[in-house]
């Protein structure tokens, strides 16, 4: 365990292809490394510590800016495919040679492009309220000036659902956002999510032809997480995500939108270590139960 | 369960934690006024009863010990036949709302007055009803490979299924594995694991469900699954207890997307679809859905 948490972890840079991209890199040496890719207009510091720091007992854990975004250098590119170039580079600077992806939204389809580009590179696929390529009302609204000018508000609207107990959790996500008092990063410009918008756009395009093709191709072991009432991406593409990828659970939970893993983390973070842990259930013998009566 | 040797070590720790109760429970009958059900009861008590419900045709001989003696450790496990079914007496009702009469009944002759409903497939349909006609008496609910009333594909069974229902010259372990296991080796070899899990217990076995069972479940499936001409699945918000929903992701008794329709449409659900796997997800990823039903039984 290194001596770091998710408060104290100094921010770094490496140098790919002329570009300085910001990371902070904690939690359990020797291991494969989670490599956690945020949502749309959110920097290193949008990750709840709560998780990050719960991950990082068992697994190293690297966050990252893309291209562009907070204190990275370099520009934005307008498509996810581009992102995953920048991903694989960082990465590659860093001399990992395999990771597991944690990809919220955004983040999940720069995993799922990840995947499909170097399946030898990815070992596991965690797809936190995301969609596939062409899914359903995947279209995305740029953000009103409200929510530019009011981010707390944004956030309790879009990542948690109107309930009392939901918005109650948002809340409690927000307060624990803070606890990182120093070296905190820089925050994303218009510019890069101007980008970041054209891309999931992009990416949210249906195709003329097989439309969800792709996803056979991903054979990882896959785990799908989502909010029942997730509004910014729709639920329905969680569900087309589980029945087209060859290897992948899907858990869904209540009364929660796209921040359902922040909401529920007690249970995530349960769920995501079995997952990390073997992923496939053992089917014990008829022997072992009975060598187990007593 | 990997290490023997380790187990034996501890000796009180394993007799405490891993007596094969599904295998030693005796059946025993309660009269519902009339009739008998048969059922078995054991487990931890103190904590309230989660009451199972089996699967079209299927009897308490099929309920997976690695399911029902992991939730026997931390509360009270009661199997019970429908009327008709194995040893219970009378002839299998033709309608989910009948079964439950019959449920709600019987559940209040143990006096009993909270519980917990696990059901699989057609049991998870009469979970539902009866969640629906005594809320009172319901707690929490698991409900897997089954779907909603009036639910996608629901109205009967594909020609696909009624292929290995009707197939001649076959053993009910056959049709089993054709009906609930995905076709990968892994799945099918899974499956082959629940059937000798499920022949493990030498006791007052059930005798198989008779030719009438089928036929009356195939009727209240019908029943069940018709589409009513307006509010789809407005019963579904009238279930207010806390669900956890299970299947697997190529389920072709009850298509998948149920699944997701039940927990989009219940006021407090969770869903887990697994890979690899059909109606019978629960018996492949066994351990791991034991953990699972444990979680959500004793959670806060």
């Amino acid at each position: 365990m290194s001596k770091y948490t998710h408060e104290t972890v100094p921010t770094q840079f490496v140098e790919a292809n002329g570009i300085r991209y910001a990371y902070r890199r904690f939690g359990k040496p020797g291991t494969i490394p989670l490599l956690l890719l945020g949502y749309f207009n959110s920097n290193m510091d949008g990750w709840d510590p709560e998780v990050t720091n719960s991950l990082a007992a068992d697994h190293e854990v690297i966050l990252f800016d893309n291209a562009g975004v907070g204190a990275s250098g370099g520009k934005t590119p307008p498509t996810v495919a581009e992102m995953t170039k920048h991903c694989l580079a960082f990465c590659r600077a860093l001399g990992l040679k395999q990771i597991h992806v944690v990809g919220f939204s955004l983040g999940g389809m720069i995993g799922q492009q990840l995947a499909l580009e170097h399946p030898q590179f990815l070992g596991r696929l965690i797809l936190l309220g995301t969609g596939p390529r062409g899914g359903e009302e995947m279209t995305f609204a740029e953000l009103s000036a409200e929510e530019q000018a009011d981010p707390v508000a944004f956030l309790l609207g879009a990542f948690f659902s109107p309930s009392e107990t939901s918005q109650a959790a948002g809340r409690e996500y927000i307060k624990r956002l803070e606890s990182r008092k120093n070296d905190r990063d820089l925050p994303v410009s218009r510019d890069s999510a101007v980008g970041q918008l054209a891309a999931i756009r992009e990416w949210g395009t249906i195709p003329a032809t097989g439309r969800y093709a792709t996803l056979k191709s991903i054979t990882q072991p896959t785990l799908i997480v989502h909010g029942n009432k997730d509004i910014v991406v729709t639920p329905i593409n969680a569900f087309i995500l589980e029945e087209h990828l060859p290897n992948a659970q899907l858990i869904m939970y209540a009364d929660s939108s796209h921040g359902a893993f922040y909401q529920h983390r007690k249970a995530f973070l349960e769920h995501i270590k079995i997952f990390l842990s073997d992923g496939v259930s053992v089917v014990p013998e008829l022997d072992s139960i009975k060598s187990s009566v007593a | 369960m990997s290490n023997v040797s380790e187990e034996n070590k501890r000796p009180v720790l394993r007799a405490m934690s891993n007596v094969n109760l599904n295998e030693t429970a005796p059946t025993q009958f309660q009269d519902i006024g009339g009739v008998s059900l048969a059922y078995r009861h054991f487990g931890k008590e103190g904590a309230p009863p989660v009451v199972c419900f089996q699967h079209f045709t299927g009897t308490m001989n099929n309920f997976d010990p690695i399911h029902t003696n992991r939730l026997a450790q931390d509360r009270p496990v009661i199997l019970v036949d429908y009327r008709g079914v194995g040893r219970s007496g009378g002839e299998m009702p033709d309608s989910m709302p009948a079964i439950a009469v019959d449920i709600i009944a019987f559940v209040k002759a143990l006096g009993l007055k909270k519980i917990d409903l696990f059901g699989f497939s057609i049991g998870g349909m009469v979970a539902q009803q009866v969640a629906l006609d005594a809320p009172e008496l319901v707690r929490r609910i698991l409900l897997v490979g089954t779907g909603p009333s009036a639910g996608e594909g629901m109205q009967e069974f594909s020609p696909e299924v009624m292929e290995i229902v009707n197939r001649p010259n076959s053993t009910q372990q056959e049709r089993s594995l054709d009906l609930f296991f995905s076709k990968s080796p892994t799945s099918y070899a899974a499956g082959k694991s629940w059937l000798k899990r499920i022949a493990a217990r030498k006791l007052d076995r059930e005798p198989e469900a008779k030719p009438q069972v089928g036929e009356a479940q195939l009727v209240a499936l019908a029943k069940w699954g018709a589409i009513p001409a307006t509010d789809r699945y407005g019963d579904l918000k009238k279930i207010k207890q806390r669900t956890l929903v299970v299947n697997g992701k190529d389920d072709i008794m009850v298509p998948t997307i149920n699944s997701f329709i039940l927990q989009q449409h219940l006021p407090d659900a969770r869903l887990i679809l697994y890979p690899d796997s059909g109606h019978g997800s629960h018996f492949q990823f066994s351990e791991e859905f034991a953990e699972e039903a444990a979680r959500f039984f004793a959670a806060a």
